[in-house]
Formats: structure tokens, sequence, C-alpha cells
């Protein structure tokens, strides 16, 4: 081994290992996992073929938490792109308001989800929650024992959680996309007459195609991995209303002791992550000044 | 018109991201009777009584000694194991360093709970459960991605004729990074190892399944299992101020460095 050769392997080999080991290998084993029946870690387990796939596939419970997944992601995702949008452009002109949003508008995603979680708990805790006790004094209507305990407007309380959490790192992404599109073709549409509306609607919003891939993948991964938010809000309840796959995935090894119905779910949920990021991806990933070849991907 | 909006919008927002933490902070300083019975009123006296009855009665003086631990021996690992691959990955390309970036890059885009049962497994026949290092060693596991993936572009964005330059002065492949271009990178470094605490000081999930014993406890864990025993007797006032011992401490951080994590956090997403 010359030098240069032991030089690389020595600075790379530590990281790839420990990569490879911790993260790699799980990931791999995640399939495998699927195919036993097997309690914990010291008890043996025992090949049961695809058993555990057909069996959460067929579970009622299971199917709540992928359409969960698929709502959180539609309307969240819906919801957190268009308030970006608006917000990012408003944030365009240097204003002092502006400044100081920039400063706080990630406070939401730096401080840990487990907190977030237990202050949306609070926020909407019926006898002195924030939110109901100030919609009580404006005379907003809602259910008299809060929403966290019924089960469409518990999932709908969870969302307002997750956008408000999200929401600045998406503000942030969609900031500097908007920086990057040439003034040049903005002045040149000002001085061709199009309105607001339609400069943003026909010139912004489809030269932001290549922010809106990279907002994608982030909210089909932010949206597969909420796991916390629910735990610390409804604890998967009222009668499973809420779980998502990680919450649901969590029960039925941690609570339940089904380790092998807990893998399938794993693996479903890689499935489901990849073919609602494929579909997102086409929906508004698409770039416009070449459709053809993104369509191909 | 458009701009009296534009400004309106924001202003909500900033009012929507400043009153609940707002509220948890004046909530930290009132007592259970005040927060339960004038939820929007200002405390009468600020009982600051709350915050050693958390510390002390609560598990949150433990866990954040644990947290501290935890949080500062994954940066010691995985900043120089980080760096190192970061730096060869772009200065000494060869045959399949693009591949390994990649993977790399590809442990950004999956949330990494998924792969928690065979990781469970794994770190349970290592004997490492519910031990500081076995948290330790996963946790810079699962921080590599980021880490690797933006330090390489710091690096590469460092002269090759520095590398040259200084073989030229007698300093050997490893001499060279150690002395010279570590050094150089130091500021992106920095911002690499505080965003890193950042999530670090916040994870749960993972700390959850590998880490359940009590000496090992982190802060989240710790803050979420006095959530629930304040749920039954009652203590809101200690519960606010955990909550605000775990999130004050990140605000600060955050607020120092802002402009820098903001720049990595994009570096890190529109790249990949």
């Amino acid at each position: 081994m010359n030098p240069r050769t032991r030089f690389i392997f020595g600075f790379l080999s530590p990281a790839v290992f420990l990569y490879g080991f911790l993260v790699g290998l799980p990931l791999i084993q995640s399939f495998y996992y699927s195919l036993f029946r097997w309690k914990g870690v010291s008890s043996n387990m025992k090949f049961i073929g695809t058993k555990n796939l057909t069996t959460i596939a067929a579970d009622p419970v299971m199917h709540t938490a992928g359409l969960n997944q698929i709502l959180l992601l539609v309307c969240g995702g819906i919801m957190i792109i268009m308030f970006a949008v608006s917000i990012a452009h408003a944030l365009q002109k240097p204003t002092v308001l502006g400044k100081s949003v920039q400063a706080i508008m990630l406070f939401p995603q730096v401080v840990s989800i487990v907190v977030i979680g237990i202050m949306w708990n609070f926020m909407w805790n019926p006898s002195y929650g924030l939110l109901l006790v100030g919609g009580r004094k404006l005379g907003i209507p809602y259910p008299k024992d809060g929403v966290l305990g019924l089960a469409g407007w518990a999932n709908m309380a969870i969302m307002v959680a997750f956008v408000w959490h999200a929401l600045g790192f998406y503000v942030m992404l969609f900031g500097a996309g908007l920086k990057n599109i040439d003034s040049e073709v903005i002045e040149a549409s000002e001085i061709d007459g199009a309105s607001g509306w339609v400069r943003f609607s026909r010139i912004s919003w489809p030269l932001l195609w290549s922010v809106k891939r990279v907002a994608i993948i982030y909210l089909v991964s932010n949206v597969m991995g909420t796991f916390v938010l629910v735990e610390m809000m409804t604890k998967h309840g009222p009668d499973n209303a809420t779980q998502t796959l990680l919450t649901y995935m969590y029960e039925k090894g941690w609570e339940s002791s089904r380790m092998g119905e807990a893998a399938a779910i794993a693996v479903y949920s890689f499935m489901i992550a990849m073919v609602l990021g494929a579909v997102a991806w086409r929906v508004i990933g698409r770039n416009p000044e070449n459709p053809r070849r993104s369509a191909a991907i | 018109m458009t701009r009296f909006f534009g400004q309106l919008l924001l202003l909500l927002f900033a009012i929507s991201i400043v009153i609940p933490f707002a509220w948890v902070l004046m909530s930290s300083l009132k007592t259970s009777h005040e927060i339960t019975g004038t939820p929007w009123a200002l405390p009468a006296v600020p009982h600051f009584s709350n915050f050693s009855q958390a510390w002390f009665d609560g598990e949150i003086g433990a866990t954040f000694t644990n947290s501290l631990l935890v949080t500062i021996g994954t940066l010691l690992i995985l900043i120089p194991v980080g760096s190192m691959a970061g730096y060869v990955l772009v200065k000494y390309p060869f045959k399949g360093s693009r591949l390994i970036l990649n993977s790399f890059m590809g442990g950004l885009m999956f949330p990494n709970f998924l792969v928690i049962i065979p990781l469970y497994l794994l770190v349970s026949k290592l004997g490492m459960l519910d031990s500081k290092m076995g948290l330790i060693l996963v946790y810079v596991a699962y921080s590599l991605a980021f880490t690797v993936f933006v330090l390489s572009g710091f690096f590469e964005q460092l002269p090759n004729e520095l590398i040259e330059a200084s073989f030229l002065d007698g300093c050997s492949h490893s001499g060279c990074f150690w002395k010279v271009m570590f050094p150089l990178a130091r500021p992106g470094v920095l911002v690499v190892a505080i965003f890193n605490a950042i999530g670090l000081w916040n994870e749960y999930p993972l700390a959850l399944v590998l880490a359940q014993s009590k000496n090992v406890r982190t802060l989240p864990i710790g803050i979420a299992n006095l959530t629930q025993t304040q749920q039954y007797a009652g203590n809101w006032g200690a519960l606010f101020a955990g909550i605000v011992i775990v999130m004050l401490p990140v605000m600060i951080v955050y607020l120092i460095f802002k402009d820098q994590i903001q720049k990595t956090m994009l570096a890190g997403a529109l790249k990949g």
C-alpha cells in the first residue's frame, strides 16, 4: 500500500465503518426481519415468510395510519407551501418586521419536537389552553371537551402543530429560491404589464421548480417521520384515530412485543414513502424548461 | 396594497411564533393555580421555585447532565471522523469515492426511526443498550450523513495549491490535513458542530428506544416523563419550568449563530 492509499484508507474507514454498520446494515435488515415472528430481543425468531406482511396489510389500524400520513402530506403540505411561498414573498423587501421574522422563524424548528408536542398539547387544553380559551373569548365554537379527544378534530390539531413546527424551514427554502430568480426576468414581465398575481403564477412559481423538488423530498421525509408530535399530543389516540406509521410501528414493537409485525410496518413505510415522494415530485416538481426530461425521472 | 398584506402576513406569522413560547415562559413562573385559573394573565409574583422543583424533584437536573455528556461525547467523535471522511472524499478522489459520498447523502433523506428495529437488535447484541457509549456511537453514525456532506462542501472550496504547498514544506498527507486544511475549515466546522449539537440535544426517538434506564436518560426523555408524572401530581408550574430548561439553551445558541445556521441548513438542503 502506498502512502496515499494508506492515508485515504485510514481517514475514511472510521466514518464508513460506523455508517455502514449502524445505518446501512439496519436498513437492509429491516426487510429481512419482517419475515420472522419474534418477540423482543432474547426470544428466538421463527421464519414465517410473508405472513407479517399480509397481516399488517389487512390491519384496519394500519389503514388509518396510512390514510393519516397521506392526509398530513396533502393538506399539511399544501398549507405549508402556500404559507411558505407567501411569507417568503413578503420577506423579499427588507423591512424591520421582516428582519425580526427571519430571526425567530426557525424557533419552532430548532426547539425539541418533544417540547413542541407538549406545548401544543397544552395549547389545545380545553380548560386553560391558550387556543381554546382565546377562542372562547372571541366566541369561536369548539367541542366542549377539547379537540384532542375527538377523532377528526385531533388529527386537525396535530396538523396545525405540524405546520407550525415545520413552516420556518420552508420559508427559508422558498426565500432562497425567490432570491435566485433572475431579476431581469421579473423586470421584463413588469414592463410587459404583468400584474402581481400573473407575475407570480406564470413566472416565479414555475421557476421555483428546483426548490419545490427539495421541498417535496423534505416534506415526505418530515411527514413519514411524524412520531414524537403525535405521541406527545394524543398518544396516537383516541382509539387509534391519530396513528401514524411510526407510532403504530413503535406500539407493535415495544408495547405489544410483536417485532416481526413492527418490521413489516417499517417495510411498508419505506414503500409508501417512495411512492408518495415520486407522485408529489411529479405533481409539483416539474422542470418547465425541460418537461420531458423531468417526467422521465 | 400587496405590500400592506405582505406586512400583515408577516406580523401574524411573527405573533403565531412568539405567543406560544411567551406563554410557556410566562407559565413557568406561575403557580399551578394561576396556570389553570388565569391562563392569559401574568404571574402575580414570579415563582422561580418552579425551576428548582423541576431541576431537583423531577429528573431534569440529572437528565440535563446526561444530555450534556452525550452531546459533547458525540461531537468529540463525530467532528474528527466526519471531517476526515469529508476531506478525503473530495480532495483524494478515487474509484468509488463518488458512490460513498452519495450514500452518505442518501442517509439525509429517510427518517432514521424507520430502521429502529434492526438498530435496536444490533445495539442490544453489542451489549450497548442503556449505555451512554452505545447512544453516542449511534448518534455519531446517524449524524455522519449531514456532517460529511456539508463538510465535504467546505473542503471542496479550499484550493488544491495549499495542499501542494504544504507537501513542498515537508508535510505528510495527514500533517497537511491537521496543520493546514482543518484549521482553514474551522468556521465551517464550528457551524456544523453547533447544528449537530442542537439536533443531538433535542433527539428523542432513538434515545427512547436505546437508552431508557435512569442513569443514561437524556433531557427530552426526562421532560416527557415529567409530563406524565405531573399530569397526576398537578404541578404544572414545575413542568413548564422543565420545558423552559430544555428549550432556552437551544434558543440562545440559535440566536447567536442564526445566520451561519440558516446558511448551513440551506447549503445542506439545496445541494442535495
